[in-house]
């Protein structure tokens, strides 16, 4: 296998999609949207999945939580990989309930040993009941998460160290956290263990202010939204991906609402295919002995 | 701490009491002292921005639900 670029399915790209199957090697399917449907529902699905390699993405799982994952939401991954046999799922470092309440979003836990130890013990669950370990994604945060006792990239490494999984790293989330909270993106790679980088995501944002201060003074954050143009930082960032690790990574871009022409979505994948391919050169460099 | 957190950012009553008084909320629900202290030091443009973030996409979830391949 290479390096492989593609995009996440949305009804409105469809046909685009469709077209282009020359130059998208790979889609990215929302799990969520199909769990617990019948045959008949998602044969369309399976009819995507004869023509292009497919992956599976779950949003609703909560698995990065000390509170046990429900049953029913892995028995419901489980016939849905089984029915499709797509080549690999992931799911979110992320919870999104919690006390009977259903946030409607992925949120970000205390970064903290419990939510670490209750973290692994639920992608253990999720293994044994899909037959597989998730991609696990790091999740874009507008809030520190409160109860902290370790910063993102130590918490990243040790809850995939503890839960033995590959890494579904978001480029843009890693991007506008280190924005939003003073780190540096690249230490910041440089620090999670690029082995475990199975596959990427890229998408774009945008800046948001926060509601008037005491002082009257008004902050902005970076918003991963899904409607932007991939910025230039995080080409750079994959870039130096592609020359941290020697895997073959599968590059997914995810572009949710306010559609350009596919040409234009096209086009960033091509810019992605060169930035993974610049880091890969600089790794050959690297491994060359000099005389 | 996850369902505390969970109830803040979806509850705005919840959220405006909390933003009065972060201990005694934290403590009435059930929050121990590490908890607390870390609840009171809150991040508070973060839940701002956070609580309208979510309230925004639980919105459009209600307007829009994504359709599967038809």
């Amino acid at each position: 296998m290479a390096d492989r670029f593609g995009m996440g399915w949305r009804p409105e790209l469809a046909a685009g999609i469709f077209s282009s199957l020359d130059r998208i090697e790979v889609v990215e399917v929302l799990a969520d949207d199909y769990l617990g449907k019948s045959a008949r529902q998602t044969r369309a699905l399976k009819t995507l999945a004869s023509q292009v390699p497919i992956v599976l993405h779950g949003v609703s799982m909560g698995l990065a939580s000390s509170v046990p994952v429900e049953r029913r939401r892995l028995d419901d991954m489980a016939r849905l990989v089984d029915g499709l046999q797509p080549e690999s799922w992931s799911e979110h470092f992320a919870f999104v309930r919690g006390g009977g309440l259903e946030i409607g979003h992925l949120a970000a836990p205390p970064r903290t040993h419990a939510v670490i130890e209750g973290g692994a013990r639920n992608i253990a669950m999720a293994r044994s009941a899909v037959g597989s370990a998730p991609l696990m994604e790091n999740i874009a945060t507008l809030i520190d998460p409160p109860g902290s006792r370790l910063d993102e990239p130590d918490w990243l490494s040790a809850m995939v160290h503890a839960a033995d999984c590959d890494l579904l790293l978001d480029l843009h989330n890693v991007y506008v956290n280190c924005v939003n909270f003073g780190l540096d993106a690249r230490d910041f790679l440089a620090r999670i263990p690029a082995d475990r980088i199975g596959a990427i995501h890229i998408a774009g944002g945008k800046w948001i202010e926060a509601s008037e201060g005491s002082s009257g003074e008004r902050q902005r954050r970076l918003l991963d939204d899904h409607r932007h143009e991939v910025p230039k930082e995080v080409y750079d960032l994959l870039t130096e991906v592609g020359a941290r690790t020697e895997k073959d990574l599968t590059v997914i871009l995810e572009h949710d609402a306010d559609f350009p022409p596919m040409e234009h979505l096209l086009g960033q994948l091509d810019r992605a295919r060169r930035a993974l391919s610049e880091g890969r050169a600089r790794q050959e460099k690297a491994r060359v002995p000099r005389p | 701490m996850e369902a505390f957190l969970a109830r803040l950012y979806v509850d705005k009553a919840a959220r405006e009491a909390f933003l009065d008084d972060p201990r005694g909320e934290a403590a009435r629900a059930g929050l121990n002292e590490e908890e607390c202290q870390a609840m009171e030091e809150i991040d508070r443009v973060g839940l701002d921005l956070a609580a309208r973030s979510i309230a925004r996409k639980r919105r459009g979830r209600r307007a829009q639900r994504v359709k599967p391949l038809p």
